[in-house]
């Protein structure tokens, strides 16, 4: 405040309205206090706006809180990072959960009244999918296909879901993770939102927790929350106990996960269906713990496919299961191969890290810190965190 | 060189602080942003709602805007402001381009035209009621789109004009006097006569 101002204002000149109005809601400074002792059209007014204040915040109550329903569905689309369908899809997508609520709901009832050993009915709805709740599953579809997503609160479903096309894609989620399938039968169980186990019937599944890592199903096989099973043993499950080297456990993992290819990157077509069934042949082989034969397997599935994205991640894996049979010559050769093919790869940064530490071992530093820089742009922390820990190991 | 690739000890989002997550989020963690969505986004929709532009079929559209929003733009957040009044800020932003939006408009005219609940009282008391809020109202719609705001912010959500100057980028004497012209421009509205 000016000096005049000060002035003005113990002589009794009233003071700006705005400081009448600051003062409804904040003790006001002493001078203007002894004016508004003094004044009484400014106590009058001050008065006024304090009344005014009560009745909006009455009249203007406050809002009814957001649902659990909302608040989990907004949640479920920000986890999956898909954008909410416009209004009129979301009417038919509102409506079809509600069906699909409905109908479990039915099945529930008919359940409930049946004899224990009376087996589940199976549902079938709009969708890819066929859902047979067990006992008393809660879930709910919150988005129809072409991307269809199922949320998973509580209880056991078991799914079967009909083979996919093109861009189509079929999620289960919870709170925590998310699974993903291309055509399989399945069973998710979930409790107080969050995913407790998978089984895989036929097929294969990808589980992937939000808090990071992956892990592959194929058929038999099974996941469970917190520490990860693989009824067969496998060279991924020992993964998980064992000290991972770089090459038997490639960087972006995370605790309770498995390396493995990406069904997602490993599209495959009608077209392609043989190479489809070679590439889980080969991986079945890695997971057996037989690497030279999974090398050699993941190279027929790229002779089979050339040009399709299966036949990048084939030569990926082969170039691992190399290193994992302890040719290292010649992991360092595929791996190089596959940089110098698919430069722009998602599988780049990893390749380029798990080269690298092929090269430290070597004692080629120069050529290790070079492959270490380009994983260090890797978009996945994972990745980048390997790849700053080799920039640090071969500093001079 | 065994041990580069040990697994990393990761802490759950909800022991987090909501600097921490934003860092996550930065990093592409979506869990990170689900929590920041769970420990903000019931204050974002209350205020959402309270600024009475949202048709209520769109409000989640723009609630799960605001935090995608968030999400896009956490590598941008300085510090310089509290985590939720940051979020605060963005929701803003997005409250602005949804009323520009001409369509949009049209469809918060039926917001207008549908009033609160009133609770059962006597029944003079109820009429009474009824043209008090019925004037607020029609003062609250007629306010613009700034003095709206901070009104809202203000008294409605009881922030500090500080804080509010942080969301709104602007200066706190800036608050207080569009605060001002809000109020006096309600005041006028309760006073006005039924049918002037």
């Amino acid at each position: 405040m000016s000096l005049l101002a000060a002035i003005a204002e113990a002589f009794g000149r009233c003071p700006p309205g705005w400081k009448l109005t600051r003062a409804v809601t904040e003790i006001p400074e002493s001078r203007l206090a002894n004016h508004l002792r003094r004044c009484e059209r400014c106590a009058a007014e001050l008065e006024a706006l304090r009344e005014l204040l009560v009745q909006t915040r009455v009249a203007f109550a406050e809002p009814e809180p957001m649902s659990e329903g909302e608040r989990d569905t907004i949640s479920l689309h920000l986890l999956a990072e898909t954008p909410r369908p416009r209004r009129e899809k979301r009417t038919l997508s509102k409506a079809m959960a509600a069906v699909v609520t409905l109908a479990a709901a039915g099945a529930l009832l008919v359940i409930a009244v049946h004899d224990h050993k009376t087996p589940p009915r199976s549902q079938t709805v709009t969708s890819h999918a066929s859902v047979r709740a067990m006992g008393q599953a809660t879930f709910s579809r919150v988005q129809a296909p072409p991307d269809e997503l199922l949320r998973v609160d509580e209880g056991t479903i078991d799914l079967e879901v009909s083979p996919l096309v093109g861009t189509e894609r079929f999620r289960v989620l919870t709170a925590d993770a998310e699974v993903e399938v291309r055509g399989t039968s399945f069973r998710v169980v979930a409790h107080d939102r969050k995913l407790m186990a998978v089984t895989v019937f036929r097929g294969r599944v990808e589980v992937r927790p939000f808090g990071g890592g992956v892990a592959v199903l194929d058929a038999g096989d099974s996941w469970a929350r917190g520490k990860p099973e693989l009824e067969e043993g496998s060279p991924t499950a020992q993964g998980s106990t064992a000290a991972p080297h770089p090459l038997n456990r490639p960087p972006p993992v995370g605790p309770g996960s498995e390396p493995a290819p990406s069904p997602s990157r490993a599209r495959r077509s009608d077209r392609k269906e043989s190479a489809g069934q070679s590439f889980d042949r080969a991986w079945a082989l890695l997971r057996g713990g037989e690497a030279k034969a999974a090398a050699d397997a993941f190279g027929e599935v790229a002779r089979l496919a050339p040009g399709s994205a299966l036949e990048e991640d084939a030569l990926y894996w082969r170039a691992v299961s190399t290193a994992r049979a302890q040719d290292r010559p010649a992991a360092a050769r595929l791996f190089g191969e596959f940089l110098d093919r698919f430069p722009s790869s998602s599988r780049a940064g990893e390749a380029a890290v798990a080269l690298g530490w092929i090269r430290v071992d070597e004692g080629h530093l120069d050529d290790a810190r070079a492959l270490f820089k380009l994983g260090a742009r890797d978009p996945a922390p994972e990745v980048r965190a390997s790849a700053e820990d080799g920039l640090r190991r071969t500093q001079r | 060189m065994t041990d580069n690739l040990l697994p990393f000890r990761r802490v759950s989002p909800s022991k987090r602080s909501d600097a921490l997550l934003l860092s996550a989020c930065a990093e592409g963690d979506r869990t990170a942003l689900d929590e920041l969505f769970r420990r903000h986004g019931d204050r974002v929709r209350r205020i959402l709602v309270r600024l009475r532009y949202i048709h209520s079929s769109d409000l989640d559209d723009v609630l799960q805007s605001t935090f995608l929003e968030v999400y896009r733009s956490c590598a941008r957040f300085t510090g310089r402001a509290a985590v939720g009044t940051w979020i605060i800020g963005i929701a803003m932003n997005v409250v602005r381009h949804y009323v520009r939006s001409e369509t949009r408009r049209k469809s918060a005219l039926s917001v207008v035209a549908r009033g609160p609940v009133l609770r059962q009282n006597g029944a003079d008391e109820q009429i009474s009621r009824r043209q008090l809020l019925a004037k607020l109202e029609a003062g609250f719609e007629s306010l613009s789109h700034e003095h709206r705001v901070v009104f809202t912010l203000c008294d409605l959500e009881e922030m500090k004009s500080i804080e509010v100057a942080r969301i709104l980028n602007i200066a706190e004497g800036t608050v207080w006097r569009r605060l001002h012209d809000a109020r006096q421009h309600l005041r006028r509205h309760v006073s006005e006569e039924p049918g002037r």
